[in-house]
């Protein structure tokens, strides 16, 4: 990794870890079709089988319910669309977390153009999904449930549990996006009622442009693409198998150094938040600790402009990101800062740092100073 | 043109890195034009006390001050030339008609509560940690409480009204939530 600069910016992609790079360097000599039948394309389809039983035994899945994509969004398409088509019939109804990423978002929007009844569940003031109301909004013409399990802005984490369970009792699909969690959380699939779960390999040290969407036994997904027979005929076309093989690799690195790695992201995190109080005592917590993952930390420089300090440690250096989007005047505020209540000179000083594996310790000192520069 | 301009900054949009913001200087002061634009235009946020101007166009923003314009969620450098014709050509044609067009010296009003809660569910719920929804509307104009703290208004029910009720804030200057536009 390059550096001459500090990189906080983890949720939004990870740096590839070199060890993944130099096993990608190496399976780029497979270069044989999987779909074919000589030689070279049979090694091809074993080494597909095996990333795919790889990802399928971390998560206690079947490897027949992995299917590569090209990323979450990708993934996250073909499952809302797939479901919807395939379910959503009779059943019309939708509840989408207020808090969702685009992908989901304006999918489900999408789906509410062409006749779906979208209803949004809100969160609370720590960015979680509120339960109680969830389960009061559940009707007998709702179909499907979509929560992330991971929110990528504030790092809350989402009861995943009780609505799979709930999911569950009142035979409901549930979709969840857990593009921030793959990685970062042990997930156990065999043991929780999920019906389809995204994840996308750049947000644990893979390349970019690939993924997988877990499609639980028994779903049917109706396709969004149309083309040949790779993966279960819902993500059509020849498979990335480099990048696929870097991306199972990349999994099993981050689980087997999963309990260090967290332990160590907390303590970077709480010391990193605590420094950056001594020099601004008015900062504000998005998401409480106890409710958030271990290696994000939103908090809102309340009075001070996000875009300013965003561009002045982007001058200084240091890369983090904001919820926000580009709007007149300053900063289109972002979705879940607003759905968690906010106030406006909260949103719009709110920051999101999300620290990784190549984070250093000894960096908190030279980042805190670098922020007293940046709001200065 | 009738101005000359330089880019001065080529910056990524904070959430969508496949937008861009570009800020560029211009030669020309056209302040004092605003408030013909506004009028011209029958649409834009004007705020005399920067002053700025502020003009939407497919989903694009862009920012007008004395000394240079911002323009926000371009694809690229290109498009930032067209929009900058754009701009030009509207500030030409309201400065060829000047004589005719009355000035809106108008800064754009916080909306009123009452007019807020024309779009609100009505319900009384409380799940916003207001009393009464007319309470609630109160404080969206204030900006001290935020929309998206009305649950029921995004319910597919009231699908109609949260459109209506977001394009209007938006309108008025508030910040609202785009993905639910």
């Amino acid at each position: 990794m390059r550096e001459n600069f500090i990189y906080l910016d983890y949720n939004s992609t990870t740096p590839i870890d070199p060890r993944i790079k130099d096993k990608y360097l190496e399976y780029l000599e497979y270069f044989g079709n999987p779909s074919n039948v000589y030689k070279i394309g049979r090694e091809s389809k074993k080494l597909l089988d095996n990333a795919r039983k790889k990802i399928a035994d971390i998560l206690n899945c079947d490897k027949d319910e992995i299917v590569f994509t090209s990323g979450g969004t990708s993934a996250n398409n073909i499952a809302l669309f797939g479901l919807a088509k395939s379910y959503g019939v009779e059943k019309k109804e939708i509840l989408c977390s207020m808090v969702e990423h685009p992908s989901c978002l304006n999918t489900v929007k999408e789906l509410s153009k062409r006749g779906y009844r979208v209803n949004y569940i809100p969160v609370d003031f720590d960015g979680v999904v509120r339960f109680d109301i969830l389960k009061s909004m559940i009707t007998k013409d709702t179909f499907l449930i979509v929560c992330m399990y991971i929110n990528n802005e504030t790092g809350s984490i989402q009861p995943i549990e009780e609505i799979s369970k709930l999911a569950e009792e009142r035979g409901i699909l549930f979709h969840c996006d857990a593009v921030q969690a793959v990685g970062k959380r042990k997930i156990n699939l065999n043991s929780i009622n999920i019906s389809t779960l995204s994840s996308s390999g750049h947000k644990f040290y893979a390349p970019k442009g690939v993924g997988f969407l877990y499609v639980k036994r028994g779903i049917n997904i109706y396709p969004l693409m149309f083309g040949g027979h790779q993966e279960r005929w819902l993500f059509p076309g020849t498979e990335n198998l480099t990048s696929i093989l870097a991306m199972a690799d990349a999994l099993e690195i981050a689980y087997d150094e999963m309990n260090n790695e967290t332990i160590r992201e907390l303590e970077i995190k709480r010391e990193l938040y605590k420094s950056l109080r001594e020099i601004y005592p008015e900062l504000k917590l998005n998401g409480s600790f106890d409710k958030t993952v271990e290696n994000t930390l939103n908090v809102s420089f309340v009075g001070k402009l996000n875009s300013k300090i965003v561009e002045k440690l982007d001058s200084l250096g240091v890369y983090v990101g904001t919820g926000s989007a580009c709007k007149g005047g300053g900063e289109e505020p972002s979705h879940v800062l607003l759905a968690m209540g906010l106030s406006k000179k909260e949103y719009e000083g709110a920051i999101r740092i999300s620290i990784g594996r190549f984070t250093k310790r000894e960096e908190i000192k030279i980042i805190t100073q670098c922020f007293k520069e940046a709001i200065t | 043109m009738i101005f000359n301009f330089n880019i001065e900054k080529i910056l990524p949009c904070l959430a969508d890195s496949t937008k861009i913001r570009v800020v560029v200087s211009i030669d020309k002061d056209l302040s004092q034009y605003f408030p013909y634009v506004k009028a011209y235009l029958k649409k834009g946020l004007y705020v005399p006390k920067h002053p700025s101007f502020s003009i939407k166009k497919d989903g694009k923003t862009f920012n007008i001050y004395r000394d240079n314009i911002t323009l926000i969620k371009l694809v690229d450098e290109k498009e930032a030339l067209r929009d900058l014709e754009y701009i030009s050509n509207i500030f030409e044609e309201v400065i060829k008609h000047l004589d005719s067009i009355t000035p809106d010296y108008t800064q754009n009003k916080p909306p009123s509560p009452l007019e807020i809660l024309k779009y609100l569910p009505k319900t009384n719920c409380k799940i916003c940690g207001e009393e009464s929804c007319f309470a609630f509307a109160v404080k969206i104009s204030n900006e001290e409480k935020n929309v998206m703290l009305c649950q029921p208004l995004f319910t597919d029910e009231n699908k109609e009204k949260r459109g209506k009720l977001l394009n209007f804030l938006l309108e008025s200057g508030l910040d609202v939530p785009s993905e639910f536009l």
